[in-house]
C-alpha cells in the first residue's frame, strides 16, 4: 500500500512538474533577448494640459527590466499613473 | 505512512492548481456611481461593472478596466513603432478611464477583497461580515420584484434592493448573502450606488487579479494612508519621475481631494 501511494505521489508530481515546464523561445520581430542595456527617452502626454514629460526607458542587463516589452508595459503603466492622478 | 500521505496531498494540491480557469455560468452587469468628493456631489463618475458566478464562487470587477489596459498598451506600442520626427509621445487620449478598480472574489463564503494603490496589488479577507435586517417594503426592478434590506458597514449604512425570484445569494462589491440576487444598493447619502443593467448567461472566464500582495485590511489601509502623506512623492518614485513642483502640487490637490473611501 506504501508503495503504492508513493508510486502515484512521484506520478502526480511528475505530472505536475512536466506542465509547469516552460520553453522560452525568443518570438520573431520582438526584442525578447536580455542583451546589453538600451535607454529611450520618451514623452507622455497630459491630457488635460498638453503638457508633455519625459521619460527615460531603458531595458537590457543591468537596467532591472529585461526585456523591451516589460520596459514598454512600464511605461505605458507610468503614463496610465501619471495621467489618473494628473488629470483626474 | 504519514509522510506518504502528506507527500500526496501536496502532490494533489499542486495537481488542482493546474485545473482550467473556471467559467462563468451567469454575468450580472451593474452601473456603479460615485461622488470622489463627497463634499462635492456635481462630480459624479459612472462606469459598469461585472459580476460573474459559477455555483458559490462569483468574481467582481470593472468592466472597463481590462479593456482599458489592454487598449493603453495596444495604442502605446503603436506610437512606440511609429515616431513622429523622431520623437515618441504616448498619447492615452482614447483610452478609456477606470474610476472603479476593487475586485471582490467570492469562494464558498469567503470574500477577497482586490485593491490596487499605484503599481502595488493588495489583496485582504473581507474582515466584518454583513449583517443584514431584511423589511418589509418592496418595490420593482427592472420587472423584478425587490424586498429591501439594510446593513451598516464602515460607519455607513447602506440600503439593498433583492429578488428572491434570482435565487443567487450574491450582488455587488462586498453586498451578499442575501436570499436573492441583489439588483440595487446604496448608501443612505448615495456616494455610492451600483443598479442594475442586465442579467445573462454567460461563459467567461473567472480570473482574479494577478501578483497581489496578501495581507490584511489594517496593512492596506497603513499603506494607503502612507501613500496620502505624500502622494506625489509616491507617483514619483514608483514612475522613476522627477516631476516639476507644479505638477506635484497638482497631483497631491487630486488625490487628496478623493476621500469616498468605502472600505
Amino acid at each position: 500500500m506504501k508503495k503504492l501511494i508513493l508510486l502515484v505521489s512521484f506520478g502526480v508530481a511528475g505530472l505536475v512538474s512536466a506542465k509547469n515546464t516552460v520553453e522560452i523561445k525568443p518570438q520573431t520581430g520582438e526584442k525578447t533577448e536580455v542583451s546589453k542595456m538600451q535607454c529611450q527617452t520618451i514623452g507622455i502626454l497630459v491630457t488635460c494640459t498638453n503638457e508633455i514629460l519625459t521619460d527615460t526607458v531603458c531595458w537590457g542587463e543591468g537596467s532591472g527590466t529585461d526585456i523591451y516589452a516589460q520596459a514598454h508595459a512600464d511605461h505605458i503603466h507610468n503614463a496610465q499613473l501619471l495621467n489618473e492622478f494628473l488629470c483626474p | 505512512m504519514k509522510c506518504y500521505l502528506l507527500f500526496f496531498l501536496i502532490s494533489l494540491q499542486f495537481f488542482s492548481a493546474q485545473s482550467p480557469t473556471l467559467q462563468s455560468e451567469y454575468e450580472v452587469i451593474y452601473k456603479v456611481k460615485i461622488h470622489p468628493d463627497t463634499l462635492n456631489k456635481t462630480n459624479v463618475l459612472q462606469e459598469y461593472s461585472s459580476l460573474l458566478i459559477k455555483d458559490n464562487t462569483s468574481l467582481f470587477k470593472s468592466t472597463q478596466k481590462a479593456k482599458s489596459d489592454s487598449i493603453a498598451l495596444a495604442i502605446g506600442k503603436k506610437q512606440w513603432e511609429n515616431p513622429i520626427d523622431g520623437k515618441i509621445v504616448v498619447d492615452l487620449r482614447d483610452v478609456p478611464k477606470v474610476n472603479f478598480k476593487d475586485e471582490v472574489y467570492l469562494d464558498k463564503g469567503k470574500q477577497t477583497i482586490f485593491k490596487e494603490l499605484l503599481k502595488t496589488k493588495f489583496s485582504y479577507p473581507l474582515e466584518d461580515q454583513l449583517g443584514w435586517k431584511i423589511e418589509d417594503e418592496t418595490k420593482t426592478i427592472e420587472n423584478y420584484i425587490c424586498k429591501k434590506a439594510t446593513t451598516k458597514y464602515k460607519n455607513r449604512t447602506y440600503v439593498a434592493w433583492f429578488s428572491s425570484a434570482v435565487p443567487i445569494p450574491d450582488g455587488p462589491y462586498i453586498f451578499k448573502n442575501l436570499p436573492g440576487l441583489i439588483l440595487e444598493v446604496y448608501d443612505t447619502n448615495d456616494f455610492l450606488r451600483f443598479t442594475l443593467v442586465s442579467l445573462k448567461k454567460v461563459e467567461k472566464p473567472i480570473l482574479i487579479m494577478k501578483d497581489a500582495f496578501s495581507t490584511d485590511y489594517k496593512t492596506y489601509k497603513m499603506a494607503r494612508k502612507n501613500f496620502l502623506d505624500d502622494p506625489a512623492g509616491a507617483v514619483s518614485n514608483q514612475t522613476g519621475m522627477a516631476l516639476s513642483p507644479q505638477n506635484m502640487a497638482r497631483i497631491n490637490e487630486n488625490a487628496r481631494r478623493y476621500n469616498n473611501y468605502f472600505d
